[in-house]
């Protein structure tokens, strides 16, 4: 009897149309699931060097344990890829409603591989699997999309992932969507693309057995009591908001961001020409208060946590004008230099229906309006339109004509990075980029030094999934030394040490202790990502105890999967998995041709300029410190100090000699043992 | 007097728990497909989107137990419950079609009637609902609840309608 997992592997080869089935059993003991096997999956169904686009480059799709294990929060899934365009390590993950269904089809990965000869889309019904013709999908949106797949198949229950006319016309910044919202992004949508895929629909109705459903049961009424706690805390906490902005006191929402200090475009608020008026629209309780009606929206299977306040960046719907996600809300104002949120709403809904990567665009506006406005490009540069900070025409267009290759944005749908060295020199250096993937930098790194390093040495390039918001000791800092509230520092300083062992964790900005900082964020991420299990949850219920995924946490997580499963996972065992697959990724990243300590960079622009105005004004990154952080990083994961690349001696420990032969043969396997 | 479990349209969010855990608690696993609740959701991009619990109301007149051919749905005693005895059910589905909320089906893996228990007392999917839109209530309380909600119901269609003129 198998609880929790479905043992299958399917395997879809568009190219030949053959469909297979493999057990994921050899698997999922060493890698448990979700992130975990698609990874070893990468490995073995990849060869060096290999274009993004190439038809043999696989799309690799994974539900962990949990996911439809009807636990709360059970509901991710994790796409892993090539990005495109710079061909390094990409895994995505989101929840909705796709993953539990395919579990409960049967299937705990799908690997996609080769290219159909027309538009094609996947339908999966328990153990049927069509391959059908989407040539009356091809230029459907994202939104139409899965409607008419439903219509035409007669169920109001399939559950859709796909892509829109972006991916279609392989831009690279198209994104897969499933539910409204980006699902993946950073080129995943060109790759389907390529693919002549349009659309993977499900409909399951096999369901999981779990091995322990009382366990279960007792862990979601946990959950959900300690949930309504921290929600009434929560509504607590936005009453008393609603009563400083009575009498006109400077908001939480406010101070917070002043600790984020220049979010977003590297510009300080007032050199961005925002003031602190403008930003207080993004305050949620005044965008709530603003748009009448505003709800919490399509939440994902199993979890009850939306709109609660508790964290939940799920979406929200607003009458007229089509749904948002109310955390990244903010990013568009700092990032677009406008509270217009009429067009704002309205360049969101664009982008989800096109299927372009929401991040990436908004930074590629962004960089365009700043260089604009420092006078490198013209309206010349972008067919005649003026590229001004804020401009609705800038950025409506901008967005159109990157979908539908027109004009400049045929180039900058090759990537901004693409169009920037076209520019010039100048243009590049403004664009806040890692190796061609757009950053968001929505915690200023030169202030949130936890944000910098995990920038550097993150494995898929970017920080969202690797690096916490704002943690809570640092903001509880922030506030007591903004008010002088000398007992709310002690507080933070005491759950600093609690949460992290060390007061400084406090203190982002002094160096001391944040490559444990960056760790255990990333090994929580992992946790999440490996088991299927949403973060969001345990961030919103467990508060800053999951940022530093405390020995709590990690118990329940084990817990949970052991309930669900019936295998016996300790929570030690679940952190050593952790670190063996971020090896792993790296391990693949080394092969392809990343250079370790040497690729493991930060945006030149955080380094030379220096934060131009609240509270932190003038501060900026130290170069030697933050390579002391790199080596006391690459040390807590079992890497070689000096390069920045898996040992032998690591490898071999997590059963993964094959990888270290490889390594070596090409010559990139570090000679000194870990010290 | 027993107890009714009663559903509240505008507080349901669509999370689909109640499905979760019935289908755990009766049968070990998590399967929608198997849950005697089940939420149906009507969504029209940027126009309405609903989420309706249905689960059995537990009728004064069962219509499923009067057109059972062998009898086989009884009243608990103790929750006043109408349950399914599986033994004695043939899988005929003669009470799937005189159930007047649809809240009786067949169970296609043990093809007999799957119906709402009441959990022996403690209805799980009310005890889990995180919004309270279901909730476990007393009978002779139901009316005022049912009510009140309705007024609430016809508001939101009347959101709709103008929404949509």
């Amino acid at each position: 009897m198998i609880y929790g997992w479905t043992n299958t592997i399917l395997h879809i080869d568009l190219t030949s149309g053959k469909i297979s089935k493999t057990s994921s059993k050899p698997y999922i003991r060493e890698f448990l699931g979700g992130r975990g096997v698609n990874v070893k999956l990468l490995y073995e169904l990849t060869k060096p060097g290999q274009n993004p686009l190439d038809p043999q480059s696989p799309i690799i799709l994974g539900w962990g344990p949990l996911v439809g294990s009807g636990i709360i929060g059970g509901n991710q899934t994790e796409i892993t890829f090539r990005t495109y365009p710079n061909g390094l390590y990409g895994t995505a993950n989101f929840g909705g409603q796709l993953g539990p269904e395919m579990k409960f089809a049967g299937y705990d990965h799908v690997i996609i591989t080769g290219r159909a000869s027309k538009p094609t889309y996947i339908y999966i019904e328990n153990d049927n699997i069509e391959l059908r013709d989407a040539s009356g999908l091809w230029g459907k949106d994202t939104f139409e999309t899965p409607d008419l797949i439903k219509e035409e198949i007669g169920d109001p229950d399939i559950k859709v992932l796909c892509i829109g006319p972006a991916g279609e016309k392989l831009v690279a910044f198209a994104s897969i969507e499933h539910n409204y919202r980006a699902a993946a992004g950073h080129g995943a949508g060109a790759i389907m693309g390529s693919k002549n895929l349009k659309a993977i629909a499900v409909r399951g109705t096999k369901g999981i057995k779990v091995y322990d459903a009382e366990k279960i049961l007792q862990i979601n009424e946990e959950l959900v009591n300690r949930g309504k706690e921290v929600g009434e805390k929560k509504l607590k906490e936005v009453e008393e908001e609603i009563e400083r902005r009575r009498e006109g006191k400077e908001t939480n929402w406010i101070v917070k961001r002043k600790l984020g200090a220049s979010i977003g475009n590297l510009n300080g608020f007032s050199e961005a020409g925002l003031s602190w008026d403008d930003i207080e629209k993004t305050n949620p309780i005044v965008f709530k208060e603003e748009q009448k009606g505003a709800q919490g929206f399509y939440p994902c299977y199993a979890c009850p946590s939306i709109w609660r306040w508790l964290d939940c960046p799920w979406m929200v719907k607003v009458p007229g004008d089509g749904v948002m996600v109310l955390g990244c809300m903010s990013w568009y104002v700092y990032r677009m230099y406008t509270s217009d949120m009429k067009t704002l709403l309205e360049a969101d809904m664009l982008m989800s229906r096109y299927g372009l990567d929401h991040q990436s665009i908004m930074g590629t506006i962004s960089w365009l309006m700043q260089i604009y406005d420092k006078g490198i490009i013209s309206a010349k540069d972008t067919d005649g339109i003026p590229m001004e900070k804020g401009s609705r025409e800038a950025i409506l267009t901008t967005i159109h004509k990157i979908a539908n290759r027109e004009g400049f944005g045929n180039i900058l749908a090759d990537g901004a990075l693409a169009f920037a060295q076209k520019l010039g020199k100048e243009a590049e250096y403004y664009l806040i980029h890692k190796k061609g993937l757009l950053q968001s930098v929505s915690y200023d790194y030169r202030v949130h030094v936890n944000r910098a390093l995990s920038t550097a040495v993150d494995t898929r390039g970017d920080t969202i999934r690797s690096s916490s918001g704002l943690f809570t000791p640092t903001v509880m800092y922030f506030k007591g030394t903004h008010y002088n509230n000398p007992e709310l520092v002690r507080e933070a300083l005491r759950l600093a040490k609690e949460a992290y062992g060390t007061e400084k964790a406090a203190t982002p900005w002094e160096y001391e202790g944040v490559e444990n900082l960056v760790r255990m964020y990333q090994d929580f991420c992992l946790a999440g990502d490996i088991t299927g299990e949403c973060i969001f949850v345990f961030r919103g219920i467990y508060e800053f105890k999951a940022d530093s995924f405390q020995p709590e946490v990690r118990e329940l997580f084990a817990n949970m999967v052991s309930a669900a499963t019936g295998v016996n996972i300790t929570a030690d065992e679940l952190w050593r998995i952790c670190n063996k697959v971020i090896t792993l990724e790296r391990a693949w990243n080394i092969r392809e041709g990343h250079k370790g300590r040497e690729d493991d960079t930060i945006p030149r622009r955080l380094l030379e300029e220096r934060l131009p105005d609240g509270p932190f004004k003038g501060y900026t990154l130290n170069k030697e410190k933050l390579e002391e952080l790199k080596s006391r990083y690459y040390a807590l994961r079992g890497w070689d100090i000096e390069t920045g690349i898996p040992t032998r001696e690591t490898l071999e420990k997590y059963n993964l000699k094959d990888v270290a032969d490889d390594l070596e043969k090409l010559g990139k396997l570090p000679k000194t043992k870990e010290a | 007097m027993g107890k009714i479990l009663v559903v509240d349209i505008e507080s349901c969010t669509g999370c689909r728990v109640c499905e979760t855990v019935c289908s755990l608690v009766h049968f070990g696993e998590c399967n929608p497909t198997r849950s005697r609740i089940k939420v149906l959701r009507y969504e029209k991009f940027g126009e309405y989107y609903i989420n309706v619990p249905v689960v059995c109301q537990q009728c004064e007149t069962p219509m499923c137990m009067q057109v059972c051919p062998v009898n086989a749905i009884s009243e608990d005693p103790s929750t006043g419950a109408y349950i399914v005895n599986a033994e004695v059910c043939l899988g005929c589905r003669l009470c799937t079609i005189a159930c007047p909320v649809g809240a009786i089906e067949v169970d296609p893996y043990s093809k007999t009637a799957l119906k709402c228990d009441l959990c022996n007392g403690d209805p799980l999917c009310a005890k889990l609902c995180a919004h309270g839109a279901i909730r476990y209530v007393e009978e002779e309380k139901v009316g005022f609840v049912e009510r009140r909600e309705s007024i609430k119901k016809l508001e939101t269609v009347l959101k709709i309608v103008e929404g949509t003129k």
